[in-house]
């Protein structure tokens, strides 16, 4: 039973966890050539990102956690971010179940491979949400209902088909395109959406929950004020600068409405923002300073659970969080990105005739795997021209020399790994 | 206050050159001109009358030296300017083989010196606010006209000593690149990656050096299509004198590497200098001489054409101060891979770029994009822009800054 009391004003904050696992070097001799499929770097990566940026930041909401009853958050961790950290850095996995342990942080549901599946494969797609399902329970006992694509990649259909699935929530950027006169800071459903007769019956085959909800919740991120956190934190040149966890709370004080969503990447604290920022300390103190404004902190399953929907919002088109245009231009704009983009996921088809005819298990796991791996989006952000020649943030993400060059080495990937598939006898 | 005046030594003025520098130096004295610099453009020699609207073009050759005069120029070897080093003797079958012999005569240096004495002549004769002058040659003219005139003097270097004999310098050269480095006001360099030669290798201060980078002259015009290049046989060009410094030996170990995976593509090397005829044993030798067309020297004209018909041009330069040869090749809507070791990638970035002992990489890059269309024609496509953006106006507004910053 919802309460009729008018709810206490609350942040909702989410953490984006991910790391992808970057490509090997392939020059155009190493397409004939069995060579290992990624790059030994992501080892000093991880262990570089987790020293600055995850094991402090983790300790410190472990801090946050044990001294304020009402603290909480939730965290989305793909499934390239786990697979590596149980590889290189398994006390980071701990460090994340302690967090969980504590009952009062929520895990979501997304693309194990942080993929870009939605746009391509619908089967694919949530083939590739079980399966971190399935790994978010294995390792933290914890059953997500709400669900985040990647890069809060979002339109009606796709909450439609979380809704099917059996999510009671999703998340999505507050674009103002889309939002018109609303605020952000409200709970919203999406409209109802007719699917297809084959859209339904594979949700009908996948669905991992009975109960499905007669509305979804959709959360919007209040953008603003936390890209103020994410990109704005330590920019001398922002009127904002410096921004104090006291003058933060006076702004979400005087901000109207009943959820404040702060959505960012976890690397914000202590890797975009590095530690000399000033960081952490305003982490460490913003819980309080909330709080002393009768300001409170709820996950998104209680955000759902406890406000009123307030309105229904449409985006029928495709919205993300990237960018200025918000649109999926960083992934899927230039011919380059398109055909990298045909070219994976055509070797679906290849996949699918070995699955029939190899008796051998473990391979075609193996296959599934690598090919899993070449869909993660942040492949084909590399391959962005954008803001090439001016030279920016897409630069700053990126290890290669330039978008061609991304392009060059997945191509020679790809058509190493289509070379396997081909010669494999069943 | 009348417009500002400035006396320019060059050594060669498009369309009478032997390299690119001529037309670098039309260009710019073109857009300072247009910028309403009262330019004066002197050149040691010109095989004929010719004349430009907007500035003044003086002859030195038609000033007269004394026999007192000339006994003072000390004689010595050197044959044509940009050529030293390991190559310096060089000479197919004993056949002339460059024009700066037909221009200059058979002492190069002699030129140099006689060019001094004149510039000092021509400095009392003619008013100037400041003095700039051209790479090494005009180094002599440059001082002995400040020496006259006693007005600050811009030496602009398009390339060191060191590039040109790829890191093999000429003493003698050295030191009159040197004089001139020491004696100027100010540089300025055509790239940063000249800048850092100077001060490494010259030990000038960094502060005295401004980068100018150079640029095109062009209206962009529609992006040449793919009609214009034939399906059944890739094509590789590469445009350059072939010097040591121009790195063509390493794009024919690259060559070799490619036609191992692929047999139906060209390698058309256009231009002549004193490597070709190890660049054609060496064909021979690597077992490609198939591949591998030596088409000499091409006119204005041709040129675009190959630009054109090429699936991919290559920079394969093993020092390089600027090279606005990729530029030319984007402008024609032509791929290009160029050498890191180049002033040039500082300015363009939808191209690819590499190492130039990469052969490795060299080759993989080649093969990548003549059998990947969507490859080679995003950078075709792209690489308009940064053509685009490199305009002479803009550079030409970059020197006027340093002529501003000494008067």
């Amino acid at each position: 039973m919802k309460s009729k009391k008018k709810p206490s004003k609350a942040v909702c904050f989410y953490f984006q966890v991910h790391q992808p696992r970057r490509l090997n070097s392939f020059n155009y001799f190493d397409i004939t050539k069995q060579k290992d499929v990624f790059s030994k770097d992501n080892e000093e990566i991880l262990g570089k990102v987790a020293k600055k940026s995850y094991f402090p930041t983790n300790d410190l909401i472990y801090y946050l956690l044990k001294k304020y009853p009402e603290f909480k958050c939730a965290y989305s961790i793909s499934g390239t971010f786990i697979d590596q950290a149980l590889l290189y850095q398994p006390k980071l996995i701990n460090s994340f179940a302690k967090l969980v342990s504590s009952g009062k942080v929520e895990l979501l549901n997304e693309t194990y491979y942080h993929s870009l599946a939605f746009l391509y494969s619908k089967e694919e797609f949530i083939e590739q949400i079980l399966l971190h399902r399935k790994k978010i329970w294995e390792l933290f006992k914890l059953k997500p209902e709400v669900f985040r694509n990647t890069e809060l990649i979002y339109n009606n259909k796709i909450a439609e088909f979380a809704r099917q699935l059996g999510f009671k929530g999703i998340l999505a950027e507050g674009w103002d395109k889309y939002l018109h006169w609303r605020s952000p800071n409200y709970l919203y459903t999406a409209p109802p959406e007719k699917l297809g007769y084959t859209h339904k019956e594979l949700l009908m085959k996948y669905r991992f929950n009975n109960k499905i909800a007669p509305k979804i919740g959709l959360l919007l991120k209040n953008y603003k004020l936390s890209d103020d956190i994410a990109f704005r934190f330590g920019n001398r040149g922002w009127a904002g600068y410096p921004l104090t966890a006291d003058k933060f709370a006076d702004w979400l004080t005087i901000v109207p409405g009943e959820t404040i969503n702060l959505f960012m990447d976890y690397e914000t604290f202590g890797e975009h923002q590095w530690e000399d920022t000033g960081i952490f300390g305003f982490l460490k103190e913003l819980p309080k300073k909330l709080l002393e404004r009768g300001i409170t902190f709820r996950t998104p399953s209680e955000t759902i659970d406890s406000l009123p929907i307030k309105d229904s919002v449409s985006m029928q088109q495709l919205v993300s969080w990237a960018d200025l245009e918000r649109d999926l231009s960083a992934w899927t704009q230039n011919r380059m990105q398109q055909e990298a983009l045909k070219k994976i996921y055509e070797l679906k088809r290849y996949l699918k005739i070995l699955q029939k005819k190899l008796k051998d298990k473990d391979m075609i796991n193996g296959l599934y795997e690598k090919w899993r791996y070449l869909q993660t989006s942040d492949h084909f952000y590399y391959m962005s021209t954008k803001y090439w020649s001016d030279g920016d943030v897409h630069a700053y993400f990126s290890h290669y020399e330039s978008p061609y060059d991304a392009y060059i080495n997945y191509m020679n990937v790809l058509n190493n790994f289509k070379n396997e598939l081909l010669s494999i006898k069943a | 206050m009348g417009a500002l005046k400035v006396l320019t030594f060059g050594w060669e003025m498009a369309p009478v050159m032997n390299g690119g520098l001529g037309v670098v130096c039309r260009d710019l004295t073109y857009a300072l001109a247009s910028k309403g610099v009262d330019m004066t453009f002197v050149v040691p020699k010109l095989p004929h009358k010719f004349k430009f609207d907007s500035f003044n073009l003086v002859n030195a050759a038609e000033y007269d030296l004394s026999e007192d005069e000339i006994k003072n120029i000390t004689i010595s070897t050197l044959m044509t300017p940009y050529i030293s080093g390991t190559f310096f003797n060089y000479s197919p079958k004993g056949k002339k083989f460059d024009q700066d012999k037909d221009l200059y005569g058979f002492n190069l240096m002699l030129e140099v010196q006689r060019y001094g004495l004149i510039a000092s002549k021509i400095a009392k004769s003619v008013e100037a606010d400041l003095i700039h002058a051209h790479d090494w040659m005009t180094a002599f003219a440059a001082i002995e006209a400040k020496k006259v005139l006693r007005k600050p003097l811009i030496f602009h270097v398009h390339s060191t000593e060191y590039d040109r004999s790829a890191f093999n310098p000429h003493p003698t050269i050295l030191e009159y690149e040197t004089q001139a480095l020491n004696f100027a006001d100010k540089t300025i360099a055509v790239s940063q990656y000249t800048k850092n030669i100077l001060v490494d290798k010259y030990g000038i201060d960094p502060n005295k050096i401004a980068v100018v980078h150079n640029a095109v002259n062009n209206e962009p015009k529609d992006v040449v299509s793919q009609g214009y290049r034939s399906s059944k046989e890739k094509i590789v060009l590469f445009l350059a004198r072939m010097s040591i410094q121009k790195g063509a030996d390493y794009l024919l170990k690259a060559a070799q590497k490619v036609v191992s995976k692929k047999r139906n593509v060209k390698f058309v090397f256009v231009g002549n200098g004193p490597m070709l005829n190890k660049l054609v044993e060496m064909a021979f030798d690597l077992g490609i001489k198939d591949n591998v067309v030596f088409a000499g020297a091409l006119s204005h004209d041709e040129v675009d054409k190959a630009y054109r018909h090429a699936d991919l041009f290559v920079m394969p330069s093993v020092t390089e101060p600027f090279g606005i040869t990729p530029l030319e090749a984007m402008k024609n809507g032509t791929p290009v891979l160029i050498s890191k070791q180049s002033g040039v990638s500082e300015v363009i970035k939808n191209c690819l770029k590499v190492d130039f002992w990469d052969i490795d990489a060299m080759a993989s890059k080649i093969l990548s994009i003549l059998y990947n269309d969507t490859l080679s024609e995003s950078l075709s496509q792209n690489g308009y822009h940064d053509v685009a953006q490199l305009t002479w106006s803009s550079q030409a507004d970059k020197v006027l800054e340093v002529y501003q910053s000494l008067l």
